[in-house]
């Protein structure tokens, strides 16, 4: 499996907000063809000293590729985040809710 | 050797000049760049405050003027989470009469009977004044506006006026507080005027540099009462404030916000205080914009047919408040433009976040105490947030919240937690938070300065 290094301390912080800066780091990352490419994993380095990634960002970010993978499992058997545990909860929440149905009424 | 001695001073005092002139270039460059950013600033603000032009456009009413002077009461009340409408019309009401009075130079505020107050109300009551003054200095007197006024009896308020209000946001240095009242005070204040922003990916914008002021503000007042943001709390603190802002940049369509905090540790049961607001489109009118064929459009449209249905629209509840509860359950957003946009989560977390202060603050303060408070305004929609209505999760389809006791979303609203403001407006979006501190899984005790959980 080749790897892919997506290191957040040289991306600026400790804070990581808003749809637009997320998309224009999954362009700065090719993460469109990273996406395409099945033997590719991506390790995702978040340091200790980042206070928050909200869901914009991330989803701006990595939406898109949570949405072709499908399912969290397969989401997070391609991109590997090495996080604090306050960090990789959210981060689950923000992938399940990008993939939940989306409709207004029951 | 006389020669030597003549020819090394020569040698030193050139070095020396030319040291001098490169010194004199660079304060030089220094000082026109500085001048060049202020004149691109002045340019953008323009000769007359968008501002005060986006209030004045709301008003109903005007405040006895001189030609010179506006004098403003304020009364026992001046609070956006208890008093939405009338505090509005507070606000409006002097930016028309500065609009329309363009010789005024001079404000008078009497606070003398002011008791109960929130930090939204007054930040905004003191930005018109703020613009004001920069209206004035931006022509070609230069002379500033003048502030004048009375005290509020009370010391509590009278000292937030002082460390937080009128006194600080003008700059009077002489009537700032005393040392030993500005050590029990906290406050936070950042404004974005930056009226276009233009953010590089790599590095954090200004948005981002405030969510971390932000949340070490919120750590330190904490900390004068031996408790701290765990990692948990960091990241709930971060979110709430990073999608606020996030939304005011992306959906507002006129960048212009203001994040304030302030904690007085002076009082019995201190309470911390939030305001974030921002000027532009309402949350209703990014809806209303929309082209009525539009994915997003159609998506809310079957939530509009069933309230017209059952008639239940009426100038308590008309499409504007609908569209504003609409816009906060999550996967909604006004920018969605199929199945597959993942917008629409952001106002899921910022209430998420205050119900984990809310319940919080209702595990830890006394039955009885004060309740933690949220007041989120847009145009002329009042809603409000104490913990009586929660989210609601629905399997596999994402958290609702629908401000009634049946939670339907086809029901509604009670009419205390979701209000129309009538004809008073709001061009723009306000959230207003108070809350007692309190501990719990998003704080945690600290011994010494390190944790001991």
């Amino acid at each position: 499996m080749e790897k892919v290094l997506i290191n957040f301390a040289d991306c600026g912080g400790p804070v990581y907000s808003g749809r637009p800066r997320g998309a224009a780091l999954r362009g700065t990352f090719n993460l469109d063809k990273v996406d395409q490419e099945k033997d590719k994993v991506v390790d995702v380095l978040v340091p200790e000293s980042t206070y928050s990634i909200t869901s914009s960002f991330f989803l701006g970010m990595f939406g898109p590729s949570v949405l072709m993978a499908g399912t969290p499992e397969a989401f997070f058997s391609k991109f590997h985040f090495n996080a604090k545990p306050a960090l990789r909860d959210a981060f689950n929440g923000y992938v399940a809710n990008a993939l939940q149905a989306k409709r207004l009424f029951n | 050797m006389a020669n030597l001695h003549l020819e090394t001073d020569q040698f030193l005092s050139a070095k020396r000049g030319r040291k001098n002139a490169k010194r004199l270039f660079r304060r030089d460059q220094r000082r026109k760049l500085a001048l060049e950013r202020e004149r691109e600033r002045n340019e953008s603000f323009g000769r007359r405050s968008a501002i005060i032009e986006k209030l004045a456009k709301y008003a109903t009413s005007e405040l006895p003027a001189s030609e010179l002077q506006v004098k403003l009461r304020l009364k026992k009340k001046f609070s956006l989470i208890e008093e939405p409408a009338q505090a509005i019309e507070l606000i409006c009401a002097l930016a028309k009469t500065l609009k329309l009075n363009r010789r005024i130079r001079s404000i008078n505020f009497n606070h003398a009977d002011l008791e109960e107050y929130d930090l939204a109300a007054n930040a905004l009551l003191d930005l018109v004044a703020v613009e004001r003054n920069r209206e004035l200095r931006n022509r070609q007197t230069r002379k500033g506006l003048r502030v004048s006024g009375t005290y509020p009896r009370d010391g509590r308020v009278r000292r937030f006026i002082k460390a937080m209000g009128i006194i600080k946001h003008m700059d009077i240095l002489h009537e700032a507080p005393s040392h030993a009242e500005a050590e029990k005070i906290r406050f936070f204040d950042k404004r974005n005027t930056h009226y276009l922003s233009s953010p590089d990916a790599k590095a954090p914008d200004f948005k981002d540099r405030v969510q971390v002021k932000f949340v070490d503000f919120i750590d330190e007042c904490l900390q004068t009462h031996r408790w701290a943001l765990s990692d948990y709390g960091k990241q709930s603190l971060g979110l709430y404030a990073g999608e606020i802002l996030a939304n005011a940049e992306d959906h507002a369509g006129f960048v212009d916000w203001t994040v304030q905090g302030y904690l007085d540790n002076s009082s019995d049961s201190p309470t911390c205080e939030i305001a974030i607001f921002n000027f532009g489109k309402s949350i209703a009118q990014t809806f209303q914009e929309l082209n009525r064929d539009s994915y997003a459009w159609k998506f809310i449209q079957p939530y509009i047919e069933r309230h017209t249905a059952k008639g239940l629209f009426s100038p308590a509840w008309r499409q504007e408040d609908l569209l504003t509860v609409v816009a906060l359950q999550q996967h909604i957003s006004s920018k969605n433009s199929n199945v597959a946009d993942s917008r629409g989560q952001g106002t899921v977390h910022f209430i998420d976040f205050f119900q984990q202060v809310h319940n919080l603050c209702v595990a830890t303060t006394k039955a009885g105490g004060p309740k933690a408070k949220m007041a989120l305004i847009s145009g002329g929609t009042y809603i409000l947030f104490d913990g009586t209505y929660q989210l609601k999760e629905r399997e596999g389809a994402g958290k609702t919240i629908a401000f009634n006791l049946s939670g339907s979303l086809e029901d509604l609203p009670d009419k205390a937690y979701v209000k129309s403001l009538g004809a008073s407006r709001f061009p723009g979006t306000i959230i207003s938070v108070r809350f007692s501190l309190s501990a719990g899984k998003m704080v945690e005790e600290l011994e010494d300065g390190k944790s001991v959980n």
